[in-house]
């Protein structure tokens, strides 16, 4: 270990982890070595033996097609049927090939993979040889029915000419042999018939005899083309030629006409038996040819034992291999889990040996020692025994502690005075307040007090309550004293009272000490759960409070009777309204019927008096009712109905009523307002009051020229102008236009019956809408009022 | 026949500015003074049309009218209030109740006589 000393501790834990690690490392590469190997080995059995063994099975199986195929194709009859079994085969053999292929590529053993090949190779050339000689076969059994086809046709024509003779000779000799029997007739007769009976007789026989022998030589050659081997086949032969050689014979002792037929007979047998193509010929090779297709399939199936062999072999190898293989990945498996486990045991021991060796023995010891020294330091016990210093990083961290442990000395010995300094400015510092102050602790004992405190709570004594003393004794010696006034009577309810108010203080209260004396007192806890008071003179303060409670009072009872009168001013207007407008009515209405002659006729200068009479009327009733609009408005009783309205028509209403004067006048009257102006929501009497009022002045005060009323839209606002070419207004005017009771000149005013309450209203209308109203105008050339208003007002705006 | 106009109205000189212009115009008039006997005179005489003042002494124009157009017989009778000034929000009260139109105060006689005329030509 000494020699490690060097590293420090940092130095010496990573050599450690390093020790430890490398076998960890060497586990990991001894394990991914076996995995590598056993890989490698699968790899082979997956990639190549098990394709081989598959492809090898399969091959036996098509051969084992081919060889069921074999039959049918020995037992083929036509050409056709022939070629299409062959390429039945041929697609096999084919296939065959392309297996063989894939065993090559497997780099399989060289040896089993030639005795395959050979055997392939016979049972192909068997197969060919087997496919010609069936093409033989089909070829020979053809030519085999032509013949024996013809030699039916001859035997038979033979048999049409013989079987009639047969007749008619025996007719011949039944008729003879009754003649030769008539005794009636000439002996002469009987004699010449005698003679002709034994001639036909004769003949009867022969003809008998030719036709057996005929049958037989026929039989024979049809047994020929059917005999199943070469030996019956040579005995059918010499059956035929002794046939043969008995009707030559027969033919010697025959007369004329037997003879002819019987030579005719012998030369057609002598074609089928003896002849070019003859039928023991034919049939000999047939028989040749269906023994060789026996040999063929006899080596087809030793060639098919052959292959089932190799095949076997093949299918044996692989899986031997396959088991090899298995057993070497469990070879290696094992001798890895064994070097695994040797690893894993070496480095755990190696572990245990460091930690147990190392960081036990060595780091914790050091450690703990450290800990316990700063502990004690950290509980207060400064003067511990401290761990020896040295080079590495606990040594140093021992010297540091010893140097933290020497300033922590120092400190504590500066903070003792520090605190004595403090706690004498915190005394000083209470001392100086204008308010009382005391403070308790936790279990409400007095732990100081100023000397204001004293004076404003216990006047009376020249004994002041030491420190300890408990809050409860304190201000039960001030209540059984008489201090606290509100305490007199009910000592043990006040006490109890205020020391619920003292431990869960709420906020400053107030404490009643005698006549004059307030005393606003605020608690508040502490951190530490003891209680800071501080209490403060305001006996003054509530001197005021009192006078100013008695000042509300009167206010509140002349707020009342202003409501009232608000309430009597409200009623006054309402009646007031009705009360005025009724006579004016009446002076209205009589002086029209008048003016009408509804009561006879009036002299025209009467008339012309009344209808001053009637001008002035109207005149004050308009006066009348802008005075209550205004009213009402300022008292803020007055209500939009808020509705779907058309600006289009609101405008046509107020140029409807002002048409007629504009014409009067001989003022043109111009409208620009679109026809799809949008539907807005507001007051539309109200805006039709506004935009009557607007254009009332303009008629009002314009002597020459036109009138002009237009509407746009733009963002969500109406914008309404009415411009005249009036006199204009000066830039003082037009600023206190709006304002009540006001137009621009006030004899004007008189001369035109205007009230001076119009624009007034209108503005107040506009507000109201949330709307705003203005104008433009240049002394001499005209003015242009506008007005611009939400196009939909969902809500009243409220008087400012 | 001269067409019957009941005027229901408390105050009267606009009873005689009423009658005085309907009678020239040729109609035959009845008066009420309060709305009960509005109401019952409608009822008995069956007028052609009927003007009727929203401010009564008993119950207002709107109660009277409202009695009248519940009586099936009397629903057909034109009735035309005479409101208050125009943009008090009366004439929407008395479309509510049920006249048919109105006009307001102070009205000139050739403007009410204009109205009447709408109704019974």
């Amino acid at each position: 270990m000494k020699m490690f000393k060097n590293f420090g501790v940092r130095g010496r834990l990573l050599l450690s982890f390093v020790g430890i690690s490398g076998f960890a490392v060497l586990a990991t590469v001894a394990a991914m070595y076996s995995f590598l190997l056993v890989q490698t080995l699968l790899d082979k059995v997956t990639e190549q033996r098990v394709p081989t063994a598959l492809a090898a099975q399969e091959l036996s199986s098509r051969v084992e097609r081919i060889l069921a195929q074999t039959p049918t194709l020995l037992a083929a009859s036509t050409p056709p049927e022939r070629s299409q079994i062959w390429s039945k085969l041929g697609t096999e053999i084919e296939e065959i090939d392309k297996l063989l292929l894939l065993f090559r590529n497997r780099g399989f053993a060289a040896d089993s993979l030639a005795s395959l090949r050979n055997v392939l190779d016979s049972l192909r050339s068997n197969l060919f040889s087997l496919y010609t000689l069936v093409g033989e076969r089909i070829v020979l059994a053809k030519r085999k029915a032509i013949l024996l086809d013809e030699m039916l046709k001859a035997h038979e024509e033979t048999l049409a000419v013989l079987g009639p003779w047969i007749t008619n000779v025996n007719n011949d000799v039944q008729r003879l042999r009754a003649v030769v029997d008539d005794s009636r007739l000439s002996a002469v007769d009987r004699s010449t018939a005698e003679t002709e009976l034994i001639e036909s007789l004769t003949l009867f026989a022969s003809l008998q005899q030719i036709f057996k022998i005929i049958t037989e030589i026929h039989t024979s050659l049809v047994g020929t083309a059917y005999a199943e081997k070469h030996e019956r086949l040579d005995l059918l032969e010499l059956r035929t030629q002794w046939s043969m050689e008995a009707l030559g014979t027969l033919a010697t002792v025959v007369g004329t006409q037997p003879r002819q037929l019987i030579l005719a007979e012998i030369e057609r047998f002598r074609r089928f038996a003896d002849g070019e193509n003859n039928v023991p010929l034919l049939r000999t090779r047939e028989i040749t040819l269906i023994d060789n297709g026996k040999d063929v399939q006899r080596e087809n199936a030793r060639l098919s034992r052959e292959l089932a062999e190799s095949v076997e072999k093949i299918v044996r190898d692989t899986q031997l291999e396959i088991s090899q293989a298995t057993s070497r990945a469990r070879a290696v498996q094992t001798g890895s889990s064994i070097t695994l486990i040797l690893i894993v045991s070496l480095s755990l021991a190696s572990s245990v040996l460091i930690v147990w060796l190392y960081v036990g023995r060595n780091l914790i010891a050091r450690l703990t020692a450290l800990s316990n020294s700063m502990l004690a330091i950290a509980g207060g016990n400064l003067r511990t025994t401290l761990p020896p210093t040295d080079s590495d990083e606990i040594g140093r961290m021992a010297a540091a502690l010893a140097v933290f442990r020497d300033t922590a000395v120092e400190v504590e010995e500066k903070n003792l005075r520090e605190i004595a300094v403090a706690r004498q400015r915190l005394v000083d510092a209470v001392e100086s307040i204008s308010e009382g102050f005391a403070l308790y602790d936790k279990d409400d004992l007095l732990v100081l007090s100023n000397s204001r405190y004293r004076e404003l709570l216990h006047p009376d004594k020249e004994n002041i309550f030491p420190s300890g003393t408990p809050f409860a004794k304190i201000i039960r010696a001030a209540a059984e004293r008489g201090l606290v006034s509100e305490a007199e009577g009910r000592i043990d309810e006040w006490v109890a009272h205020r020391l619920a108010q003292h431990h869960n203080p709420t906020g400053p209260h107030v404490q009643r000490r005698d006549k004059d004396l307030w005393i606003q007192i605020s608690e508040r806890k502490t951190e530490d759960g003891g209680t800071v008071a501080v209490y403060t003179d305001i006996s003054e303060l509530k001197q005021h409070e009192i006078e100013l409670a008695k000042l509300v009072e009167e206010l509140e009872v002349a707020r009342d009777n202003a409501k009232e009168a608000d309430r009597a001013k409200s009623k006054f207007l309402a009646t007031m309204s009705h009360e005025l407008r009724t006579p004016m009515n009446a002076i209205l209405g009589y002086t029209e019927l008048i003016i009408d002659n509804i009561y006879g006729d009036v002299p025209e200068k009467i008339q012309e008096v009344l209808k001053r009479v009637e001008k002035n009327g109207r005149h004050l009733l308009n006066l009348i009712n802008d005075v209550l609009d205004l009213s009402k408005i300022e008292a803020g009783r007055l209500t939009l109905s808020l509705n779907d309205y058309s600006m289009r028509d609101a405008i046509q209403t107020a140029l409807t009523s002002v048409e007629a004067l504009a014409v009067e006048k001989n003022l043109d009257l111009k409208v620009m307002v679109p026809k799809d102006l949008t539907t807005g929501k507001g007051d539309e009497q109200r805006i039709a009051q506004v935009i009557l009022n607007l254009l009332g002045n303009a008629i009002k005060f314009t002597e020459h020229g036109e009138v002009k009323v237009e509407a746009t839209v733009s963002n969500k606002t109406f914008l309404v102008s009415v411009s005249d070419t009036g006199p204009g207004l000066s830039e003082a005017d037009q600023k206190k236009i709006f304002e009540e009771f006001q137009q621009a000149d006030e004899s004007i005013t008189r001369k035109k019956g205007g009230t001076g309450l119009g624009l007034s209203i209108s503005k107040k209308i506009v507000e109201m809408h949330g709307g705003r109203i203005w104008v433009e105008s240049t002394l001499g050339k005209g003015s242009t009022f506008w007005f611009a208003l939400p196009i939909r007002v969902e809500r009243q705006m409220e008087k400012k | 026949m001269s067409k019957l106009v009941l005027i229901i109205e408390d105050q009267e000189d606009n009873r005689r500015i009423i009658r005085d212009l309907l009678t020239s115009a040729g109609y035959e008039i009845m008066e009420a003074v309060t709305g009960e006997e509005g109401v019952r005179l409608a009822a008995t005489h069956r007028p052609e049309l009927i003007l009727m003042d929203i401010r009564l002494p008993d119950f207002d124009g709107y109660e009277a009218t409202r009695r009248i157009k519940a009586n099936p017989a009397l629903r057909s009778i034109p009735i035309i209030a005479v409101t208050s000034y125009a943009l008090s929000g009366d004439d929407v009260n008395a479309f509510e109740a049920g006249c048919d139109a109105y006009v307001s105060k102070p009205f000139s006689p050739r403007a009410l006589l204009a109205k009447i005329r709408e109704f019974l030509p």
